[in-house]
């Protein structure tokens, strides 16, 4: 560990804890929100030039061409989730809230339940900012703009989890990484995936009330970070996935 | 009170604790079904109408004229709006009458087999007591949906019907409820949804309004629709949250 992750902690966290409101506004929004807000993006990137395709043409249906890069980015977030779910439980490392002494303004019994939700170990890399890293470095795809607006919210929110002593600055940087990396393995199997997603894109056109109703469940399913996935992964092949 | 009403309160509550009784015993044969039903119960209900809202969204016939199904596309996004609209009404209802009757619920009255540690049941126990019994918001939840499904597919209608009815059991038989509770949110849901069904011709210009800022801002608003759906899969939770915080206080739902 640098002597920077830990400085940067305390005055983060020093930040957040300028009052009750602060830090529980801290607590609530590095929650759930960033993980509903990148669900609300695939949607708006779905839909972003209407409804329906008019034909699997990327250079004639900017709608066809949009979804493509919608799935791409989709597999390439949960590929990165993944792999640093997977190196967090081989790097087993303390959280900072497990043994720096931070300003926590709430009660000792309600930060307990919350410290036993997080876990006082497996720090490294950030899973969360994985994906929110994979989502913005796929907003880079179709605009740099809202790539970096994307990058903006990711560091924001990665802010509020080292505020809350849940990681260190370089758990972020390494999930970060992990997340462009995740989608530029996605990004350049893309074509070599065109028997997997046009299908799926078809399917959305031919029945749409049954594709949407179970793209509904996908996306409450990332705002609850892959749980339902993985207690289906575990219960079909019997491996489980840590985290 | 004549003595027809009493002798109906008592037949009430004799069916009641029967059912109560067969339910409990089918929940409670095990640990692991007990938590089971516990866990599903509690959220999956909100999960499921999130999913069905949406289903029922792009349900129809895409034209103006319905071939394949019942109702085109456009009565389908109506009859969701307006969906929307019973749930809210049918849970204020549901919430005001729960106020005005003061029925107990069976897990601070009733004998139930509980094959889970007694400090885990009387956390789940604390939260309900307080809350009122008759009728059921959870069944409002779910007959409203089974029946707007109802109305768009006969078949698949029955089959919500199947799945509300089963949730419906599920919290009978942990003691959350009374069947006549489950049956009363059943009526009060059904009642809201076809109030609402019956002015849709006249609001239709309200709902049209609403469905053509799908087709224009798609971006914009498919987005806040999904949040919207989202935070009604968590029983409204990140609502709640935001007043408890810009009131400075919790505010319980």
């Amino acid at each position: 560990m640098f002597l920077w992750d830990y400085t940067l902690v305390q005055w983060l966290n020093h930040l957040i804890a300028q009052s009750e409101r602060t830090f529980f506004a801290a607590l609530f929004l590095s929650d759930r929100v960033p993980w509903v807000l990148c669900s609300a993006v695939f949607v708006a990137l779905w839909f972003v030039h209407g409804e329906r395709m008019n034909r699997m043409d990327e250079t004639q249906d900017p709608v066809y061409r949009n979804r493509v890069v919608v799935v791409t980015i989709l597999l390439g977030a949960a590929l990165a989730f993944i792999a640093a779910r997977i190196l967090m439980a081989l790097w087993d490392r303390p959280r900072p809230l497990a043994w720096m002494e931070l300003q926590v303004l709430m009660p000792p019994e309600k930060w307990q339940k919350v410290v036993e939700a997080v876990g006082t170990g497996k720090a490294f890399p950030s899973d969360h900012t994985a994906f929110w890293g994979a989502v913005s470095a796929g907003l880079f795809l179709l605009s740099p703009w809202l790539g970096a607006v994307g990058t903006l919210a990711t560091l924001f929110f990665a802010a509020l989890r080292i505020a809350l002593g849940y990681h260190y600055p370089t758990d972020i940087i390494a999930g970060y990484a992990i997340g462009w990396m995740g989608v530029a393995i996605a990004y350049a199997l893309r074509d070599r995936m065109r028997w997997f997603i046009n299908p799926i894109l078809q399917l959305f056109d031919q029945q749409p009330a049954w594709m949407y109703g179970f793209g509904m469940l996908v996306l409450l399913d990332i705002t609850q970070r892959f749980a339902w996935l993985f207690a289906i992964l575990t219960i079909l092949f019997g491996f489980h996935v840590p985290g | 009170m004549t003595t027809w009403s009493v002798w109906l309160l008592q037949w009430i509550l004799k069916i009641d604790t029967q059912l109560l009784r067969w339910a409990n015993e089918w929940v409670a044969r095990s640990p692991r079904s007990f938590y089971k039903a516990l866990e599903v119960s509690h959220r999956v209900p909100w999960i499921l109408a999130a999913v069905a809202l949406a289903w029922m969204w792009f349900w129809g016939d895409e034209g103006m004229v319905p071939v394949r199904y019942r109702l085109s596309r456009w009565e389908s996004r109506r009859r969701v709006l307006s969906t929307i609209i019973a749930l809210v009404g049918g849970f204020f209802g549901a919430r005001a009458l729960q106020d005005v009757i003061p029925r107990l619920r069976p897990v601070a009255v009733a004998p139930l087999q509980v094959p889970i540690p007694p400090q885990a049941w009387e956390y789940v126990r604390s939260s309900l007591e307080l809350q009122g019994a008759f009728p059921s918001d959870h069944a409002v939840l779910l007959f409203v949906i089974a029946g707007a499904i109802f109305t768009v597919s006969r078949r698949l209608g029955w089959i919500a019907g199947l799945v509300a009815l089963y949730f419906s059991v599920l919290r009978v038989g942990l003691g959350f409820h009374w069947p006549s509770d489950m049956l009363g949110g059943a009526l009060v849901g059904w009642t809201a949804l076809a109030v609402v069904i019956f002015f849709e011709r006249h609001i239709s210009v309200l709902w049209d309004f609403v469905v053509r800022l799908f087709y224009r801002y798609p971006r914009v608003i498919y987005p806040l629709a999904f949040v919207f759906l989202f935070d009604l899969s968590q029983k409204f939770s990140a609502l709640f949250g935001l007043v408890s915080w810009v009131l400075g206080h919790e505010v319980k739902h």
